[in-house]
């Protein structure tokens, strides 16, 4: 019984992303009516079920095997906690990364239980963490110079049919890199301790994502109404796919991190680009302090926790 | 393109005894550089003078505006094409001879004035009609 | 959705209404300057039935945008260029309008002035027309804008020399005054909307690079 515990936090928080990551993914795409709601969650269902299948292995090994020996109570407990502040930062739309709650709490039950955590592991996560958006960053300026000399050139309304495309094809990309980076990490834990079989695991997890994307999906339509950020379209795409291939380059390493902290990696790299800062320091600061809070309070709490259980 | 589809028909003229001073006067008020010159009698042709003739041959050498007259420095006789040819003619003309504009002239009669700024101006609508045949 | 995503039909309407609403205009303003060579009051009518279908057709193009042709960002632009245009008409029309009571002639300089400005605001809408073409073919549309602030500029020129001869006509009363002043003033504001809108066009361009 105790197990189904931590099978149904999996699913909790999936169901979480579903609802907070499909207008990361599809927005944009939405809002220019390259593609209509329905059929953009389905699509995006498909390729986060894809990403997932295709390279969730490495991030889920990770995750799940390399940097902690589970167990059911450290499962159990870290997964709820997680479950619970995912939960609550989205309700009360704190931009709270999936990957660092769940990775603190787990190793914060696992340091509280006694059990080993790998350390050499735990830092090449955290240096992940450090250096990803550093390379979303430069992926993108890259990106946004290469555009500038090709795509540049090109007539108007050109441009804007190819972007259209492209559009679409990032937000593609996202999703897929929902599946094989987050839901990987999310479902690594309770595969690789036994409690769920990889394929089923993948289908259901899949399947919660969708769910809580289309029951949800009113965050769509709000993302969309707010305008597209304070990039116009063209350097909005140069930092989302910039973004997404940095993302899809460390789901390879199998080191799980954060589109978001990405996504302003490449925003930053893009309006460096143009000579001024897109990203307010204010703004930083506050993604900083979420940095170090995040993975700290995850893990603080799940070693209170263990600790009291055990 | 014909010279005649170009040129500025308003024609500003001065008379040969009026002063310097009087011709920057006008060239001011009606934001032109040139003024065609009447001749004196039925023996004299048109001349022209410009702004270049004023800065250079009169301000530059430091003399009396009031005193100094239009007909000291006038250029003549005009440099003149008629009204049927192509502007093509006329660049090659001012070319040949260094000078920036020309008169089109119908016998003894001044019909009107082609400047470089008209041929520029000319050159580049056309230009930009190019493959539309507008 | 594959045609939304490859360039669809919406997106080729816009820009075919776009093009038929720059020709209306241009001919609006070639109809414009044969009533007046003509000084004909009857041939003027045909300036007000045009702005008409101009509005209509301003309509059309806006409702298909709202549809969901082309990426927001572009959508309140291509909106108010064809506001800009739709600006011209208006100022089309009144001139039309005023020239109903102009009486039976102007001096001959004076008409032949605003004959000529009425030339030159037709060419100005073909060369507006070139210039949107731009915006899908590999022309440059820094040329074409130039030609219009070219064609602009040619009006400015005429305009201070009728003006300067306006201020020194008698006239019988106020009236007589200021329907011909109204008159001019529309007449030289059209090729001034004209240069906005090619202006715009200019600011469009450089957005999505």
């Amino acid at each position: 019984m105790t197990e189904l515990i931590p099978v149904a936090a999996c699913f909790l928080i999936a169901f979480g992303i579903g609802s907070n990551d499909t207008s990361n993914a599809l927005g944009i795409c939405i809002g220019c009516g390259v593609i209509k709601l329905r059929r953009a969650l389905i699509v995006f269902g498909c390729f986060v079920l894809i990403g997932i299948l295709l390279q969730g292995q490495r991030v889920m090994e990770t995750v799940g095997k390399d940097l902690v020996a589970v167990n059911l109570p450290i499962l159990s407990i870290s997964l709820s906690v997680a479950a619970l502040l995912i939960i609550v930062s989205n309700w009360k739309r704190l931009p709270l990364s999936t990957h660092q709650v769940i990775i603190g709490s787990l190793t914060g039950s696992a340091v509280a239980s006694g059990a080993t955590v790998n350390f050499t592991a735990m830092t090449e996560i955290v240096v992940s963490w450090i250096v990803s958006p550093v390379v979303a960053f430069f992926t993108s300026l890259l990106l946004y110079k290469a555009m500038e000399k090709t795509i540049s050139k090109l007539s108007l309304f050109r441009i804007e049919k190819i972007l259209r495309t492209l559009l679409l094809f990032s937000g593609i990309l996202i999703a897929y890199n929902t599946g094989a980076n987050e839901l990987a990490t999310i479902l690594g834990p309770v595969i690789h301790s036994g409690l769920i079989e990889q394929l089923q695991a993948s289908l259901v997890g899949s399947l919660f994502v969708f769910l809580g994307a289309v029951i949800l999906s009113h965050r769509v339509i709000e993302t969309i109404g707010k305008g597209i950020t304070t990039l116009d379209p063209y350097s909005g795409f140069a930092a989302q796919f910039g973004a997404g291939m940095c993302v899809l380059f460390f789901t390879s390493l199998g080191m799980p991190i954060s589109t978001t902290y990405c996504i302003i990696g490449s925003i930053s790299g893009v309006g460096m680009s143009k000579g001024m800062e897109t990203v307010k320091f204010g703004l930083i600061r506050k993604i900083m302090a979420n940095f170090v809070l995040a993975p700290s309070l995850a893990f603080l709490i799940s070693f209170l926790i263990m600790r009291m259980v055990s | 393109m014909k010279v005649d589809e170009i040129m500025t028909k308003k024609l500003e003229t001065i008379e040969a005894d009026a002063s310097i001073y009087d011709a920057i006067e006008r060239m001011i008020d009606k934001r032109i550089r040139s003024l065609l010159v009447k001749p004196r009698d039925e023996h004299d042709v048109y001349g022209v003078i410009t702004v270049r003739d004023i800065v250079f041959k009169v301000l530059g050498k430091n003399l009396n505006l009031n005193t100094t007259k239009v007909g000291e420095i006038t250029s003549k006789p005009l440099v003149c094409i008629d009204k049927g040819m192509d502007v093509e003619y006329a660049v090659n003309l001012m070319t040949k001879f260094n000078i920036t504009r020309l008169f089109i002239c119908d016998g003894k009669e001044i019909r009107g004035i082609i400047s470089l700024l008209d041929v520029m101006s000319c050159e580049l609508i056309k230009r930009a009609r190019e493959g539309h045949g507008a | 959705m594959l045609k939304n995503v490859f360039g669809g039909s919406t997106e080729q309407k816009v820009i075919d209404d776009i093009r038929k609403h720059i020709y209306t205009l241009s001919s609006a303003a070639d109809c414009f300057r044969k009533g007046l060579e003509e000084w004909d009051k009857d041939h003027m009518y045909c300036v007000s039935d045009l702005e008409r279908e101009g509005d209509s057709i301003r309509r059309e193009i806006i409702s298909t945008i709202y549809e969901g042709a082309f990426l927001p960002f572009l959508r309140t632009n291509i909106c108010r260029y064809v506001e800009i245009v739709d600006e011209a008409f208006d100022v089309l029309k009144d001139a039309a309008f005023e020239f109903n009571y102009l009486g039976p002639g102007l001096e001959e300089e004076i008409r032949e002035d605003c004959i000529r400005i009425a030339g030159i605001n037709k060419e100005m809408c073909e060369m507006l027309a070139i210039a949107f073409d731009t915006l899908f073919n590999k022309g440059d549309l820094r040329e074409k804008t130039l030609a219009i602030r070219i064609y602009e500029k040619k009006v400015d020129d005429i305009k201070f020399e009728l003006i300067s001869k306006l201020r020194k006509k008698e006239v019988k009363d106020f009236w007589e005054g200021r329907i011909l002043s109204d008159f001019i003033a529309y007449l030289t504001h059209i090729s001034d909307v004209i240069e906005d809108a090619s202006d715009y066009l200019h600011i469009m361009n450089l957005s999505m690079r």
